[in-house]
């Protein structure tokens, strides 16, 4: 789900939380009779005249509808996954000549970026396999790798290649445009492994 | 990726340029999950959406289209107005509201709770960038690391926030000793662990070996 989604959600939980604590509270206090200057019952009589009213079945219809199609909205909302798509940034000249061209913009597809990179270090010694994602992180766009790593991979050989490959990104994609982060999933190869003698 | 840029300027030698001239890549942080509030969340629009059906079934209960009845059944809200009278002080009322008071705490304490980390950074050969890894993946290396010991013929391994126990097994027919494979053992797995951000305490226990 994406960040802004996360705030709504934190929004929406805090409110309702907030009104939980304080009315509870209150109904929990008034109900011992502790709370003064109040009804001793609170008369719900006003209800009762209602659904006679010719707006009634309007104002429940469309109270209805509304719910369900704002819970229905709410609910794809959790289930979409942040996906960054291109990331545009102003290209300067290349490296060869400092002349900065107005008005030019280059667009990197991230993810085509982020399947190359897996790529790369899916052939590295030790990996079994790489998928790459281009996802909206906290400062920009991130290129995540997840690699599936045997356990007894060769940590500094590992770091080798992530490190070419954090090279190539540095290469390929101007500074600023994204970040990377590698994420390992270590495997044994058996689980407990008897020693043949 | 092509590799198509223009090269640095110069390379003496044909091993890596130099790092400090070239700029790499920053890293992203630690990579975090989904908070609770998001699973509260998800609750409370299945109840949005359980309330409005609620409320359509209502107006469409008992109304007859086109010669069919399009929902059979009573209306449930309207009888329930109707006999409506009141809230009174009680014991029922005081726990209703204690009740809710208690679950609008937790719920306020859901909302502002961070996300979870999702790994720990694990920096093998002591450079910038990290790779996270997840508690299971730090046993696996453990317990990997603890089955290059000789003597050892099966290793089992979980890690916790700060510490990792390892449970290794040998011949017992061989007579090894036991503080001998736990030194070897945690020896080897601080080796295999080192470079992560919490290094964790190594608990070796042998199983099969000889008190020496």
């Amino acid at each position: 789900m994406s960040r802004g989604a996360l705030a709504l959600d934190r929004v929406a939980v805090a409110l309702l939380g907030l009104v939980l604590l304080v009315g509870g509270g209150l109904l929990a206090v008034w109900g011992l009779g502790r709370l003064p200057g109040t009804v001793d019952e609170i008369d719900l009589g006003v209800l009762r005249g209602l659904p006679a009213h010719p707006w009634w079945p309007w104002a429940v219809g469309v109270a209805g509808a509304v719910a369900v199609l704002a819970g229905l909205r709410a609910l794809f909302a959790h289930t979409v996954r942040p996906r960054v798509r291109d990331v545009t940034f102003a290209a300067a000249g290349d490296g060869t000549d400092d002349a900065r061209r107005p008005g030019g913009r280059l667009q990197a597809d991230l993810p085509a970026v982020a399947d190359a990179a897996a790529e790369v270090l899916s052939q590295a010694p030790g990996v079994h396999g790489c998928q790459g994602r281009a996802v909206p992180g906290r400062d920009g766009a991130v290129v995540d790798l997840r690699a599936r790593v045997a356990a007894e991979t060769d940590p500094a050989a590992l770091h080798r290649a992530v490190q070419a490959v954090a090279d190539g990104l540095a290469r390929t994609l101007p500074p600023g445009t994204a970040s990377l982060r590698v994420s390992l999933d270590v495997r044994r190869g058996r689980y407990e492994a008897p020693r043949v003698r | 990726m092509s590799a198509e840029t223009a090269a640095p300027a110069h390379e003496e030698t044909p091993t890596r340029p130099d790092a400090a001239r070239e700029a790499t890549v920053p890293t992203a942080g630690v990579p975090l999950g989904v908070p609770a509030v998001a699973g509260v969340a998800v609750v409370l629009c299945l109840a949005l959406v359980a309330a409005g059906v609620v409320l359509l079934r209502e107006v469409l209960v008992d109304r007859v289209v086109a010669g069919r009845v399009l929902v059979p059944g009573e209306p449930w809200l309207a009888p329930a107005a109707e006999e409506a009278t009141g809230v009174v002080q009680g014991t029922l009322t005081v726990g209703v509201g204690a009740v809710s008071a208690l679950v609008g705490l937790l719920l306020l304490v859901l909302a502002v709770r961070r996300r979870p980390r999702l790994g720990t950074a694990w920096r093998p050969a002591d450079a910038e960038l990290p790779l996270w890894v997840s508690g299971a993946g730090v046993a696996a290396v453990a317990a990997d690391a603890a089955l290059a010991a000789d003597p050892v013929e099966t290793s089992r391994a979980r890690a916790r926030r700060r510490r990792v126990d390892v449970d290794v097994s040998v011949d017992p027919r061989d007579g090894h000793g036991r503080s001998a494979v736990e030194t070897d053992v945690r020896e080897r797995v601080e080796q295999a662990l080192r470079g992560l951000a919490t290094q964790p305490r190594v608990r070796v226990h042998v199983h099969g070996a000889v008190a020496r």
